[in-house]
């Protein structure tokens, strides 16, 4: 049988229309019948210049590589001791991102925290404040400070390895957060002083600051709380990267997480992920050139977040410069997001394992962005946090293939020279070599590169001269 | 117990070590800390998390009382931004004027404002009582989500905007109501606690016309029927 191929009266072939494609029909319907945009979970639909669009260039005869069995390669890392605070120790540089409980259910955040304490690193809470379980299962965990202040509670900020005030987040720069009516249960409800039921959109500003010399102010009054004694975090959506990276310094910041466009969200409006904020892969490299020019780097610590899909990933993200990076998605898939398992609830949301994105229904068939206590239930968190530990460990494991495979015995000395640029969007974002030259494609580079050509050959524009003939 | 009042020169010490020591203080049940010389500096008294009276002679700067529990505080002068935010109980007392976001996301507890605050006051308030003599600058009353506000004088432009519950009362002119704000009858039960509130600031609660300002829901859950309430919401 073959695909049906739709065709005019007069046979001949309809060309697909890119304008108005299928999607963008379905979009505008869609739209006409809810009276309003639409909201989905995840992140960004959208194909974005990505790590992926990198490549390793382990050792060869000019390099000698570090055997994978029987050499060290380090992973631990320190971060947030700027200021003299104690420090995040992290065994391996990953963190588990901040994810509100409400759009997780309290066995996701359980399974996280349980998870990170097995592997050594530290999780973070979200919107709606610090969950009791979620406390006990981590042994680091960092404390949101977010616009909403949903269950902000200060003995819980007392209580907590490190404070993290979020400006805003990749995956919707600019705007508060989102949990419809369907995940406001009696119980979310309480924990945020919310009516039970009520479509809840957080603020976008901080209630009691503004602008970045406020932020130094609300610097100081976390570290007035805390007695100085946990580093404080200033996370920020990627949109003007150099500029934000400054400014949260200068305001005081142990570490800065810089959350790209491919950041994922429990809901947001669709036309926000896929149009808003900078790609990670791009803010990373804006991030450590600011840090660079300020002579923090290294000392302002930079997690890097948004779209990190393993270790391959991560490595590429630490040979860039970042000290660490931070999974929610990712973290959530290993908990169970998206498996094939209780279908045909899937399909009751009208959608497939592998492409659902319905957190923002309530409805998640594995229970992870749920607050249905059925299907809270599917997810057993000894079990999930088994999985999330599982693929923590093979990130870090990838992490130091990579690293060892370029000669290095730890992996945050991997670096620009280990990479090369498989297009030319990603060599003029990241300035590293594309692959075949010697040049990135940054238009000072290909300049550089040019003029380099040029005094090899003696050209005056750019082309090899023709050998002179003699008879 | 002990009796002593502790006395603090504020222009002796770093905040640090000035918060330090009402924190001692109030661990070793010292009833009363004085603070002189205050000099409006920042983040004084923050997250004191147990009862002790503390008193600045002279005013201070933002957060000042910011994060604390059980604390009453008094000052003698003008305050910053955003004093006594997220206080979860206790209670404090400005004899002055105070900065914008007064007593913003407080859960709990008691914060009075003898003068004029600015914008923002009583911002996404999650309990408790925000009391302010004079009047209050534009959004105040901003996403309040529960707890009582009482405003003696004006209410600038856009009051109680997107509350989701809660109560604000005015008892002079309101420039213009916020979102979905709307005015409710002023019960029995409203006025007792009015008159209980002012009496216990000196303020007497028959002397003002006063407006109940409460959510009209209207934005609570979304519907393309009534787009118009939506309009400048989203």
């Amino acid at each position: 049988m073959t695909d049906f191929i739709p065709r005019g009266e007069d046979g001949h072939v309809h060309q697909a229309l890119w304008v108005w494609s299928p999607e963008t029909i379905d979009d505008i319907q869609t739209k006409a019948e809810l009276g309003r945009y639409t909201n989905r979970g995840l992140g960004t639909t959208r194909r974005t210049p990505h790590f992926q669009d990198l490549t390793f260039v382990p050792c060869t005869l000019s390099r000698v590589p570090l055997e994978g069995y029987r050499e060290t390669c380090n992973t631990a890392v320190e971060i947030g001791a700027r200021h003299g605070a104690t420090p995040i120790r992290l065994a391996t540089p990953i963190t588990i991102a901040g994810m509100s409980y409400g759009a997780l259910s309290r066995n996701a955040k359980q399974a996280l925290g349980m998870a990170a304490t097995r592997v050594g690193i530290s999780t973070t809470t979200g919107d709606g404040g610090m969950l009791d379980l979620e406390r006990e299962a981590s042994d680091q965990l960092v404390y949101q400070v977010l616009p909403s202040r949903y269950g902000f509670n200060p003995h819980h900020l007392r209580m907590a390895n490190a404070a993290e005030i979020v400006i805003g987040q990749g995956a919707k720069p600019g705007t508060g957060g989102v949990l419809l009516g369907a995940k406001v249960s009696e119980i979310i409800a309480e924990a945020r002083t919310l009516p039970p039921g009520v479509d809840q959109r957080s603020p976008c500003r901080h209630p009691d600051f503004v602008g970045p010399d406020d932020l130094q102010i609300k610097i100081e009054e976390l570290r007035e709380a805390t007695d100085g004694q946990i580093p404080i975090y200033v996370k920020v959506g990627a949109c003007r990267v150099a500029d934000d990276v400054k400014l949260a310094c200068k305001a005081g910041a142990d570490v800065i997480v810089m959350d790209g466009l491919e950041g994922g969200t429990g809901a947001s409006p669709d036309s926000l992920m896929d149009h808003t904020g900078i790609p990670t892969m791009a803010a990373l490299v804006e991030a450590v050139a600011a840090l660079r020019e300020m002579r923090l780097e290294g000392v302002v610590n930079l997690i890097i977040s948004g779209g990190i899909r393993n270790g391959v990933d991560a490595a590429k993200a630490l040979a860039l410069g970042a000290d660490a990076v931070s999974i929610g998605t990712a973290a959530m898939i290993a908990l169970n997001c998206n498996r094939p398992i209780f279908v045909e609830d899937y399909h009751r949301l009208g959608t497939e394992p592998g492409a659902c994105h319905h957190c923002h229904t309530g409805l998640c068939p594995v229970g992870i962005t749920t607050q249905d206590e059925d299907l809270i239930a599917r997810l057993p968190a000894e079990e999930a946090a088994d999985r999330v530990a599982g693929f923590l460990n093979s990130m870090t494991q990838e992490m130091q293939m990579f690293a060892r495979a370029c000669g290095k015995n730890d992996v945050h000395d991997l670096e620009p020279e280990d990479l090369r640029a498989m297009t030319i969007e990603a060599s003029a974002i990241t300035n590293i070599p594309l692959v075949g030259t010697d040049f990135a494609f940054r238009p000072e580079s290909f300049a550089d590169a040019v003029m380099r050509a040029m005094a090899a050959t003696g050209s005056t524009n750019g082309h090899t001269q023709p050998a002179k003939v003699t008879h | 117990m002990a009796t002593l009042t502790s006395e603090i020169d504020c222009s002796q010490h770093t905040t640090r070590e000035i918060n330090q020591a009402i924190k001692r203080a109030a661990a070793d049940g010292v009833p009363e800390v004085r603070l002189t010389n205050p000099a409006a500096r920042h983040c004084l008294a923050v997250a004191v998390m147990s009862p002790v009276r503390v008193v600045f002679d002279g005013p201070v700067g933002w957060y000042c009382g910011g994060m604390s529990d059980g604390v009453e505080i008094v000052v003698n002068g003008n305050c910053g931004w955003s004093v006594g935010e997220n206080l979860m109980s206790g209670s404090i007392a400005v004899h002055g004027n105070g900065g914008s976001s007064a007593a913003a996301t407080i859960r709990g507890g008691r914060v009075f404002i003898e003068g004029d605050t600015g914008a923002r006051s009583g911002i996404s308030m999650k309990g408790g009582t925000l009391i302010v003599g004079g009047s209050v600058g534009y959004m105040s009353g901003f996403m309040m989500q529960r707890g009582t506000m009482i405003v003696c004088g004006d209410a600038g432009d856009g009051i109680g905007d997107s509350m989701y519950e809660g109560a604000v009362f005015v008892g002079g002119e309101i420039h213009s109501l916020g979102a979905d704000c709307v005015e409710a009858e002023l019960t029995g039960d409203d006025r007792a606690v009015l008159e209980s509130e002012l009496t216990a600031n000196g303020i007497d609660a028959g002397g003002f016309d006063w407006k109940k300002l409460v959510s009209g829901r209207k934005l609570w859950n979304f519907s393309k029927h009534e787009y118009d309430h939506w309009r400048g919401a989203l």
